[in-house]
């Protein structure tokens, strides 16, 4: 036994010294070292043997195992080390004028690059950027805009109710635009004051292609004595002049919304068709863009300010339909569904 | 709310195309979401007449119909149910565009083969019309219907698809917008001239009205009509119902609706002799009450709804479903015509805690004239005695508890001014 094994292990080693390449290393592993080789068979031997030869004979076969892969894991490094070296100095060149490989860089979100170009422009324009809380409470994002408890225009806004209630009554949500934050402005700051407030908004509807339960809009609120209709027509126009070019037209409609009057719809013409009609807006011509009008007195009064001394306009922009737009994404879904390939593009 | 210019122009003579129309609308506030005009879409298509139904040699399901067109007959493939010698009905030749019954996609006709059989053309349902959602079986137009015509010029017209902000309930009818139009375009409003003959007893001896809770009802009027056959609408009757999307029952059930979207009042017909001594309470539910509607669903009533009632029980949910045992029925012979006002918010509730939205509830949610409770009646028991045989009381029963004097409203043109931003008169 002792011999047998004995000529194994030089047999092996011989045949080790001689390996050239991994690919060869690989072949002496599996012929000496691997489920078939002789080595393992006498392992598999050992209990024919009679009980007091297994101890030493299987200790014997164990340490030679041990002695082999110990080799084996050696020769495997010189070879793979020098494997390289052949490669730097040998016929396997490296170019090491080639570049490097570039670490991957991050870039904003179409949306977040939407707002700020937005809120550039309104900055310009003397507004203040405020932000305001994305869980509201019911008073903020109804009562105090003027709609009133079974007021239609609730169910045109689905809600996200959020499970606590006060008295008995529902009364947190997540908001469901970004209007609240001009009676939250106005109850701390007194006019003349000029704010926009960016931000996310939700709204319990079916998912498609152009409707998601959250998305984002930008609220525009300006309260100050003497301010008019044709002051919100102005930043407006002004508005789509600077920010979709100085040949963009731009129409206001009458629309109703609880908290202004008169309310407005502002829209700009379609880049599809312009204005001769088409599956993109509708064969309108027109693309909406947001609702706008002079902010309602009962909103004003609630505040404490005084309808008879300060007026004011607002106004409420949808966001990501601006870069569908500039880009001709036709999905909503695309802008949260995370996936780098299309946030690379922007 | 869908409006047929055909019927517009009943009210005020329209000028402008339909696209101006559209437009003039939209603009003002009253957004337009759709111009469906039958008139360009219904190329290639005929009145035409079933001269016979014979299987279909290759298909169970499917059949041979030969339509007459006048000169020109034609055999074509159909699959639906409703196929009747004799019938008239609606054409289709290849190349006409159509919409497609099962996608819903407009196409263009072609000729093809179904099941081996050349078809070369088709008989329609109001779907593949446009006209609605009903694709059951083919189109069935009245027996009169002149075979050969285009169906353009045959019912032809244009229907717009408005979406009407919840602060102007009033365009919310025919009437509505036509007084909106009339302002837009300056065009004068003519509204129908209603009268009618009053034969029969006078009212008061016939109806009494009580209202117990006029903070609820401020309004409420009603007017009895004898000598009543219920019968199938005629046929302008229930095509006018069909355009602006509401289903023809019978001619009881139909001037109820036709007037509603006529006049944006809601009514209700009572079957006289089931509301006892046709004595009329409009009265709080009590908590627990029950009453059968006319789904045939018992509803459990509390303090919080409104019912129209009799001595004995409610009869009625006030302004959102009628009651089962008081419902119009083949064997009414007097009607009992309602029209009245209710509080928005009321109705609002019961409506949502019944699950019940209705065409009236959404009207009386939104908030009603009072001065249109009267006219309305007046408008349908005109029809009820023109198309039902009715016979009308001397007089109508009018409770008005809300009635207020009408108040002057002042505008300050400075302030107006102030607002715009601009001196808006001319």
């Amino acid at each position: 036994m002792q011999g047998k094994l004995d000529e194994l292990k030089r047999n092996a080693l011989e045949a080790l010294g001689k390996t050239d390449s991994l690919k060869e290393l690989e072949s002496w592993r599996v012929r000496y070292l691997g489920r078939r080789s002789d080595l393992t068979m006498m392992l598999r031997g050992l209990s024919s043997l009679p009980l007091e030869e297994r101890k030493t004979a299987g200790a014997l076969a164990n340490s030679v195992k041990i002695a082999l892969e110990e080799s084996f894991k050696q020769r495997e490094e010189r070879l793979a080390s020098e494997t390289v070296r052949a490669q730097l100095t040998g016929t396997g060149k490296i170019d090491i004028t080639l570049p490097g490989r570039r670490p991957p860089l991050g870039r904003l979100h179409p949306v977040t690059q939407t707002i700020n170009e937005m809120c550039d422009i309104f900055v310009s324009l003397g507004f203040q950027v405020v932000e305001g809380p994305e869980v509201e409470w019911e008073y903020y994002n109804f009562e105090a805009l003027n709609i009133p408890r079974e007021h239609p225009a609730r169910d045109n806004m689905s809600t996200f109710w959020i499970d606590f209630e006060k008295d008995g009554e529902r009364s947190m949500l997540l908001r469901t635009h970004t209007s609240p934050m001009q009676v939250r402005f106005m109850e701390k700051v007194k006019p003349p004051l000029r704010i926009v407030v960016p931000g996310k908004v939700w709204r319990y509807e079916a998912i498609n292609a152009t409707h998601i339960p959250m998305f984002q809009q930008i609220e525009g609120l300006a309260v100050d004595v003497g301010v008019s209709m044709a002051d919100l027509k102005g930043i407006l126009y002004e508005f789509v002049r600077r920010f979709f070019g100085a040949d963009r037209k731009a129409r206001f409609r009458c629309d109703y919304f609880p908290f202004v009057e008169p309310g407005v719809e502002l829209a700009i013409d379609c880049a599809v068709c312009h204005g001769s009609g088409c599956s993109l807006c509708k064969d309108s011509g027109w693309i909406e863009i947001g609702g706008a009008g002079m902010v309602h007195p009962e909103v004003l009064k609630r505040v404490g300010i005084d309808p008879e001394v300060h007026t004011g306009f607002a106004f409420g922009l949808g966001i990501e339909r601006i870069p569908m737009l500039r880009y001709g994404i036709d999905d909503v879904r695309l802008f949260y569904a995370n996936d780098l390939r299309f946030l690379r593009q922007f | 709310m869908k409006i047929s210019l055909k019927w517009l122009r009943d009210y005020l003579d329209i000028k402008h195309s339909p696209q101006e129309v559209a437009n003039l609308l939209t603009m003002s506030g009253t957004e337009v979401a759709r111009v469906h005009d039958t008139f360009s879409s219904w190329e290639n298509i005929l009145v035409g007449e079933l001269k016979a139904v014979n299987p279909h040699p290759d298909a169970d399901r499917l059949r041979l119909a030969t339509v007459s067109l006048g000169d020109e007959e034609d055999t074509v493939v159909c699959g639906a149910p409703n196929l009747y010698v004799g019938d008239k009905i609606a054409f289709a030749r290849v190349g006409a565009r159509l919409v497609n019954g099962h996608t819903g996609e407009v196409f263009r006709l072609k000729a093809g083969r179904i099941r081996g059989v050349v078809s070369p053309g088709m008989v329609c349902s109001e779907k593949e019309l446009g006209l609605s959602q009903n694709h059951e079986g083919i189109l069935v137009l009245p027996g009169d219907a002149p075979v050969g015509m285009k169906l353009a010029d045959f019912m032809g017209d244009v229907i717009i698809d408005l979406d009407v902000t919840p602060n102007r309930p009033d365009c919310l009818s025919v009437i509505g917008i036509a007084r909106e139009l009339s302002a837009l375009t300056g065009e004068a409003l003519s509204l129908p001239a209603v009268s009618y003959p009053e034969t029969e007893l006078p009212v008061t001896q016939k109806v009494s009205v009580r209202i117990d809770d006029p903070d609820l009802c401020p309004r409420y009027s009603a007017s009895p009509i004898t000598g009543i056959k219920v019968a199938e609408s005629p046929q302008w009757l229930k095509a006018r119902l069909t355009a602006l999307g509401m289903r023809p029952i019978n001619n009881i059930v139909d001037i109820t609706n036709y007037v509603m979207l006529e006049y944006g009042q809601p009514l209700h017909a009572f079957d006289y002799d089931m509301v006892t001594d046709g004595g009329i309470i409009v009265r709080r539910a009590r908590d627990g009450e029950t009453l059968v509607s006319l789904d045939g669903i018992t509803r459990q009533l509390t303090r919080e709804n409104l019912v129209i009632a009799d001595k004995e029980k409610a009869v009625a949910i006030a302004g959102v479903m009628g009651g089962e045992s008081s419902e119009v029925t083949e064997g009414t012979s007097t009607v009992l015509l309602e029209s009245a006002n209710f509080k928005p918010t009321s109705i609002h509730y019961t409506a949502a805690r019944l699950a019940l939205p209705s065409e009236a509830a959404q009207r009386f949610e939104r908030g009603i004239s009072r001065e249109i409770t009267v006219p309305a009646l007046r408008r349908a028991t005109q029809l009820m005695v023109e198309i039902a045989s009715g016979k009308a009381a001397e007089g109508i029963v009018d409770a008005y508890p809300g009635k207020k004097a009408s108040e002057p409203v002042t505008l300050s043109t400075e302030k107006v001014k102030q607002v715009l931003g601009m001196d808006p008169r001319p």
